[in-house]
């Protein structure tokens, strides 16, 4: 989901993509065929991220607009990279750092995250310009990566 | 180009503020330096974490509205019935109380300082009412179709019933429309009955032009067979409607009520205008209108509106297509 994410800025077009290639998985015939399973349902999903981008239906969902070098190159990275996943001690981590963001902090990660809401929506929320909102958000991004790497820095 | 350099452009990538030639240069980038794509791997990780975080913290606070559906017509066996059927994980369900009392506290905090309402932040209350119309109760609405056809406008009035957004019946004059997780079906005239129809299965016009509104509603992504309040509410955030708060309002009762207006620059099939009524207190949607416009072309429903009648528990064979055969 995270890089289906990174590929559509969208949480709602990632879902679709994500239950489009879930659906393809399960209906096809002789999965005990397949040697690698992980390598071919990351291709799956790969594919599916790439039509979906190339089709009509991103317009749908506001999605980030992408070089399609870049979306390859991403694309790439997901299926070729080492697929680390998060920690349970990185999400714990994570869920920490973000208590200590005040309330307007929090209220911009809501927005952006948990709602979809693009920088323009959110200034209009907050009464802020599109421009201020995503310093902001760069800056909390920045600050939540750095407490989350000193607490499990700490932690080790 | 520095190794700072490159750092910044994977960076900025997360914060939407590459132009096309800086995309083109982080692919090159990616597929050349194995440290910027750990770095952006990295970066990665961190978008999954906030989206299931922020997602985590939505949950908490729908388990408190999901557990406690005040107001309504239900028995004590009822909300029973509810909880056990929204199947909270392990770890919430045992810190169900305290993850509930945190979420009531916040409500209540972020409520308090939002005061008065009219200075309320319209797509706060959006999510509110949005979070109301997704709680597991049956609900009754009035409908109401204001169609305009060649300058002549005829009025037709049905009941809607929804289970939540899971299962619902439309009920008209001349056709009934049900669907639920299996899918669409409509009876016509007591007697036919069309179960996933299409436009094209359906050979009275005046029918097809009735129901076109609906179908091309479920048509739009994603794909669901119910159609609700809660699912216009679905549409309106994914089609990116710009939401602004209109004047607080009473009803004929002297109930409060909140009044949002979002509007669509470019429809297409989709309502140009839908304006929600919600109770102050429960975010209930009380009215709901969708407007397609002054009709500059046929349309099936020109304006529609939700109108609140009932939330008491309905019978299972209210949702079923067999029940309205040869009535």
């Amino acid at each position: 989901m995270a890089y289906l994410y990174s590929m559509t800025g969208n949480r709602e077009a990632s879902l679709d993509i994500f239950q489009n290639a879930a659906v393809a998985i399960i209906e096809k015939d002789g999965l005990d065929s397949i040697r690698d399973f992980r390598a071919w349902s990351k291709e799956v999903v790969r594919r599916q991220a790439l039509n979906f981008l190339r089709s009509e239906q991103r317009h749908r969902f506001n999605c980030r607009a992408l070089e399609p070098e870049l979306l390859d190159a991403i694309s790439d990275v997901f299926v070729n990279g080492p697929g680390q996943a998060s920690s349970g001690a990185e999400f714990e981590s994570l869920s920490e750092c973000f208590q200590e963001l005040d309330e307007s902090q929090k209220r911009l990660i809501d927005l952006r995250y948990g709602s979809d809401f693009s920088f323009e929506q959110i200034a209009r929320t907050v009464d802020s310009t599109a421009g201020a909102v995503q310093r902001s958000i760069a800056r909390i991004r920045a600050a939540l990566r750095a407490c989350v790497a000193g607490r499990l820095e700490m932690g080790s | 180009m520095s190794k700072n350099s490159h750092e910044s452009l994977v960076d900025r990538f997360f914060q939407d503020d590459l132009d096309a030639t800086e995309q083109v240069a982080l692919a090159e980038l990616l597929s050349q330096s194995p440290a910027m794509r750990e770095r952006f791997q990295s970066q990665i990780r961190t978008e999954g974490q906030l989206l299931a975080l922020t997602a985590r913290r939505k949950l908490e606070i729908a388990i408190v509205g999901e557990s406690e559906p005040e107001g309504r017509n239900t028995t004590r066996a009822d909300r029973h019935t509810h909880w056990h059927r929204w199947k909270a994980p392990g770890l919430l369900r045992r810190n169900a109380m305290v993850i509930a009392t945190l979420a009531a506290t916040i409500l209540f905090l972020v409520n308090f300082f939002r005061m008065p309402s009219s200075s309320a932040s319209a797509a706060e209350l959006f999510m509110q009412i949005e979070r109301a119309s997704l709680q597991l109760v049956d609900r009754v609405y009035g409908l109401e179709r204001i169609v305009r056809r060649d300058d002549k406008f005829q009025r037709v009035t049905g009941k809607l019933s929804c289970r939540g957004s899971r299962a619902f019946v439309a009920e008209f004059p001349k056709e009934v429309i049900g669907g639920d997780a299996q899918g669409l079906w409509c009876v016509l005239g007591s007697t036919k009955a069309l179960k996933f129809p299409t436009l094209d299965e359906i050979e009275d016009e005046h029918v097809r032009l009735e129901l076109g509104w609906l179908l091309r509603l479920r048509a739009e992504p994603p794909d669901q067979s119910v159609f609700s309040a809660a699912r216009v509410l679905s549409l309106v955030r994914i089609y990116d409607y710009e939401i602004r708060a209109l004047p607080d309002e009473q009803d004929a009762t002297g109930v409060k009520l909140n009044a949002l207006e979002c509007q669509l620059a470019n429809s297409s099939d989709l309502p140009r205008t839908v304006r929600i009524w919600s109770d102050e207190t429960s975010k209930e949607i009380q009215r709901l209108e969708l407007d397609w416009g002054a009709g500059e072309r046929r349309r099936a429903a020109d304006l529609l509106t939700f109108e609140l009648i009932s939330t008491e528990k309905l019978d299972d064979d209210r949702f079923r297509m067999e029940t309205y055969l040869s009535r």
